[in-house]
């Protein structure tokens, strides 16, 4: 399934719901643009729910850290939500979890926001 | 009763596939998870690709499929098509560098005992050493290099050698899961 995205306010957190895969050929490129349209359009707290997320690759996975640096480097940050185990499990082995703020609650990852 | 045949692995219709050896037998039964076929030859299944973006998730149903054919379970099937998914984008993006003349070759074996996966390019080479850990604390935030490890994970074997062309050859293994028998 290719890669979907909506997003939706809560409490003054961005939360995007994405759906499908998240690879060189599918959403990585979709996923790079919609980061910067958030930031470009003022959101510094988003959360990405990835519940409906199938697959991710190396690329995507690169493409979600760079996602972080940047949220970050424009003083902002990123919370990820509801991983799946196939994700979980690519986190785990990437050792990118110590990387990621992870919930598997929205409204504790929508709190969770230090600013 | 006729043993069934690969040849459906295949049956993906795509202009960026072209195949040579497309007939295989399985040798395990997936109900019973026993060897229904055995021989001391390989049968191997070779497919050359375009290098071409498509080229990678095309490769990736393509080990799907032999895995479910060859009695992997759902967990192993994804496991060894994200293996596969890996080993054709570096093939693609780095050792091919995206140049559409290049081919990528890909082998399925099945042995008695396991599936071996080669993946073949067209590239310079290069050697597994000189790839970094990405788990590495000044390489965690990096952009890539990720994928050899997560093919290393994902699979039993791994190693990355001189194919015939020159070019990176990567050579994946994965055993079948031993079914100990119930005792009465």
């Amino acid at each position: 399934m290719s890669f979907k995205a909506a997003s939706r306010e809560v409490g003054g957190v961005l939360v995007i719901d994405m759906d499908g895969r998240i690879t060189l050929s599918e959403g990585s490129e979709l996923l790079r643009d919609l980061i910067r349209e958030k930031l470009d359009a003022g959101h510094k707290k988003i959360v990405m729910n990835l519940a409906e997320i199938s697959y991710i690759d190396s690329t995507g996975l690169g493409e979600l850290v760079s996602g972080y640096r940047q949220i970050k480097t424009e003083g902002g940050e990123l919370k990820l939500l509801n991983l799946n185990k196939k994700v979980s499990d690519l986190l785990q082995i990437t050792k990118l979890y110590t990387v990621f703020d992870i919930h598997t609650d929205e409204a504790q990852a929508v709190t969770s926001f230090r600013f | 009763m006729q043993p069934r045949r690969f040849s459906s692995v295949w049956a993906i219709p795509h202009a960026g596939l072209t195949y040579r050896a497309a007939v295989c037998y399985p040798y395990r039964s997936k109900n019973t998870g026993s060897n229904s076929w055995m021989s001391s030859k390989p049968q191997r299944i070779e497919v050359v690709l375009e290098t071409r973006i498509e080229s990678i998730s095309l490769a990736e149903e393509a080990g799907v499929r032999v895995a479910a054919a060859a009695g992997f379970d759902e967990d192993d099937q994804y496991k060894i098509g994200l293996a596969v998914h890996e080993a054709v984008m570096n093939a693609y993006q780095y050792g091919n560098e995206q140049q559409f003349g290049k081919k990528i070759h890909v082998a399925f074996e099945l042995h008695h005992e396991k599936l071996v996966i080669y993946v073949a390019d067209q590239g310079t080479g290069f050697r597994l050493s000189d790839v970094p850990d990405p788990r590495e604390d000044e390489n965690v935030l990096g952009d890539s290099g990720r994928g050899v490890l997560l093919m290393k994970a994902f699979m039993d074997e791994f190693d990355v050698t001189v194919g015939s062309a020159g070019g990176a050859e990567v050579v994946m293994v994965k055993h079948y899961k031993r079914t100990i028998p119930q005792s009465t």
